[in-house]
């Protein structure tokens, strides 16, 4: 799973182009499903069903990762964008961007010999960079960069001590090779007549931009599961200042999987909530729950009030510096997270 | 070696400001086969010294800080996180999720951590979170990083380096690597025996903390006379207010009442000789480069200083391109050869 991450962690996937990674996906899961196909606004849908009928479920993670767009090119050849998705808009400053193409820039910052002292206590704001290619023009600068042209933090994958990962797009990539993952295993399971569930694999699109509904909305209308699993990076902030106010520090990462009760877009279901503790409680999985009423939601709001409701539960991956060009995770966590939805799908006991 | 390539090579060494001796070796590997003689002296300064041969030969400077902005460990977590602090004005802005080196025993990577916009108080959003407060993730237990990176220990950005579509190259120390790539280029290319002056070359320390190792290096030295190079202030949105230089512009000669005025205009005038692209830039007080140091070290030395214009300095992606280096190399050796060069020819033909 790490070199799969690493690949999928290095492909670059804004938000509404997310065909490299879904290219990789689609390589790396066809020989082990049924079907995989794409809906019309490009959610990658892997099936793996046994004969007879059974209950439906839809596991899903998003293949895409923030980014941004070129909003305007200025005379002087300077690039402005506009943020796809919640980008850490204070670790924009002085950083290298990738455009799909390839081409490289840095994100604009004043030196900070000539700021006043008022500028320097103020971290940047979105409308006050640009990123700097080198160009001489508008016209030399367009031969290299269009209007509308979308780009991502610059791709790189850091190893750190104690089997933690750095990188950017790192959270959500987790989460597609935990899946990517679990489609080998229901494939195993499926070939031993073990599979006692239609599965439904969702890589969906769109998911940083979504404001109230999200891209996988169209997967869950189409597939209509009765019970539905989302995967997902959850921020947490497991460093930051245990003052009394913040005596609450929610989920740590390394301590494994986050079991949200509720967040901002979803009340969950509580018999999958309470049968989710059990199991890891049963199969010794490492769990634990987020900050109390925090967490800005995820594709479950979507998912549970599709078509006449489903029953959802989610799973969220620690990750730290979530949405910048450096999320951080350990893989341990991400062991869990695999060893989860692997009991969670596969074993058959009710 | 082309200059990129030096540039890039320079760029990996370690030389945060007060541990440039950290990767002397790979210095010395790079530059030492080039010159006659090398000194690494007590307080931070690398110099490289060619000599023409010829006895009481006057001796000249040219110096381009080695150090780099940098950071260090100052204290550690029970979570194993560390705490930094400044060595040399690295700004707060650029360092949320940074990716750092530590450099303990081993090069140990990390990464400056963030706290999420989601759970800022209001109050947070609108501040910049002060250096002091900012944790470097590093993947280790209290224990572990006490063994590995205890406190002291120096910290850089992580060496990258790009080039990009447009020829521009970024990466970080290129504060001042860039003017040591190009002084390399200019002093290797000199014919030593067509000239009649040794030629001590300062790769020097301790600039970004306030110039402190200089002035050793000129008592030792005694030059002169002294070329300093360092970086200046590309042209960009938000720097109008101070007098910064274009791109892409050629070396930048600072018209200055604090340096040698005489030494200046000869250097503006090889430049018009030879055809090389020059700008010039009025900083007339203080230059706040070593310079101003050098000019008053050791009973007095005149002195010049040429700079490269430079896009984001201070950030692990300083940015310059190579058209200015390659100019300010030319120029470079253009004014040792024509001060140096024409009257050691005539002297030798009159004797």
């Amino acid at each position: 799973m790490k070199e799969l991450l690493k690949t999928l962690a290095l492909e670059c996937a804004p938000s509404g182009r997310e065909k490299a990674v879904a290219k990789l996906i689609e390589k790396e899961i066809t020989p082990y499903c049924d079907s995989v196909t794409y809906d019309k606004i490009g959610n990658l849908i892997a099936v793996i069903k046994p004969r007879k009928k059974c209950e439906r479920v839809m596991v899903c993670a998003h293949m895409d990762e923030v980014g941004f767009m070129v909003k305007n090119i200025n005379n002087e050849g300077r690039i402005n964008i506009v943020l796809l998705g919640a980008v850490e808009t204070r670790t924009l400053s002085g950083r290298r961007v990738r455009f799909l193409d390839g081409t490289v820039g840095v994100v604009s910052t004043k030196p900070i010999h000539v700021m006043s002292n008022n500028e320097e206590e103020r971290p940047t704001y979105e409308d006050r960079i640009y990123i700097e290619i080198g160009a001489k023009n508008r016209a030399e600068a367009e031969n290299m960069v269009k209007i509308g042209d979308f780009g991502t933090f610059e791709p790189k994958f850091t190893p750190l001590a104690g089997e933690t990962y750095a990188g950017k797009a790192i959270g959500g990539r987790a989460c597609v090779s935990a899946l990517i993952s679990l489609i080998k295993e229901t494939h195993a399971a499926k070939k031993a007549k073990n599979l006692q569930k239609e599965c439904y694999f969702v890589f969906s699109v769109k998911r940083e931009i979504a404001r109230k509904l999200f891209a996988v909305e169209t997967a869950a209308f189409n597939i209509r599961p009765q019970t539905a699993l989302v995967l997902d990076a959850m921020p947490v902030c497991d460093y930051y200042p245990r003052d009394e106010r913040e005596q609450e520090i929610g989920a740590v990462c390394g301590e494994g999987i986050v079991l949200s009760p509720a967040d901002a877009k979803t009340l969950y279901d509580r018999t999958l909530f309470a049968s989710a503790v059990s199991l890891c409680e049963k199969e010794g999985i490492a769990y634990q729950y987020p900050r109390t009423a925090s967490g800005e939601g995820n594709e479950s709001g979507s998912i549970h009030k599709s078509t006449d409701g489903v029953r959802t539960l989610s799973v969220g991956l620690p990750a730290r510096n979530l949405h910048s060009g450096a999320e951080i995770i350990k893989y341990r966590d991400l062991e869990a997270v695999s060893t989860f939805v692997k009991a969670w799908l596969l074993s058959n006991e009710d | 070696m082309e200059q990129k390539e030096l540039l890039f090579a320079l760029s990996k060494t370690m030389s945060v400001v007060g541990f440039e001796a950290y990767d002397e070796e790979a210095l010395t590997a790079l530059f030492a086969p080039y010159f006659d003689e090398h000194e690494y002296d007590a307080i931070g300064n690398h110099i490289f010294i060619r000599r023409c041969g010829k006895e009481n030969a006057p001796r000249v400077l040219v110096d381009t800080h080695y150090d780099e902005i940098g950071l260090m460990v100052k204290s550690i977590t029970e979570e194993g996180f560390l705490h930094i602090c400044n060595l040399g004005g690295v700004d707060a802005r650029i360092l949320p999720a940074s990716e750092l080196v530590i450099y303990g025993k081993e090069r140990i990577p990390g990464v400056v951590l963030t706290k999420p916009r989601e759970l800022m108080t209001k109050e947070e959003k609108k501040k910049l979170v002060p250096m002091d407060e900012l944790l470097v993730d590093i993947g280790m237990t209290k224990e572990e990083a006490e063994l590995a990176a205890p406190i002291g220990t120096p910290v850089g950005f992580e060496p990258v380096c790009t080039e990009l579509k447009t020829g521009y190259l970024a990466g970080k120390g290129f504060d001042n690597k860039c003017s040591a790539a190009a002084v390399f280029d200019a002093l290797t290319s000199l014919d030593m025996k067509k000239l009649s002056c040794d030629i001590y070359f300062s790769m020097s320390g301790r600039e970004e903390v306030g110039h402190r190792a200089i002035s050793a290096a000129v008592y030792r030295i005694r030059p002169d006379l002294a070329l300093v190079l360092d970086v200046t202030f590309g042209n960009a949105p938000g720097s109008e207010k101070i007098c910064s230089s274009d791109m892409r512009g050629g070396p930048v000669v600072s018209l200055t009442a604090t340096l040698d005025t005489e030494l200046t205009d000869f250097i503006l005038d090889t430049a018009k000789k030879h055809g090389i692209p020059v700008q010039s830039v009025v900083e007339a007080m203080a230059t706040s480069t070593h310079a101003d140091d050098i000019y008053l070290a050791a009973g007095g030395v005149p002195t010049a200083l040429i700079s490269i214009p430079t896009w984001f300095m201070h950030t692990a992606n300083e940015m310059v391109h190579p058209d200015d280096m390659k100019a300010t190399s030319e120029l470079v050796s253009a004014v040792i050869m024509d001060k140096f060069g024409a009257t050691s020819e005539k002297e030798e033909a009159e004797a």
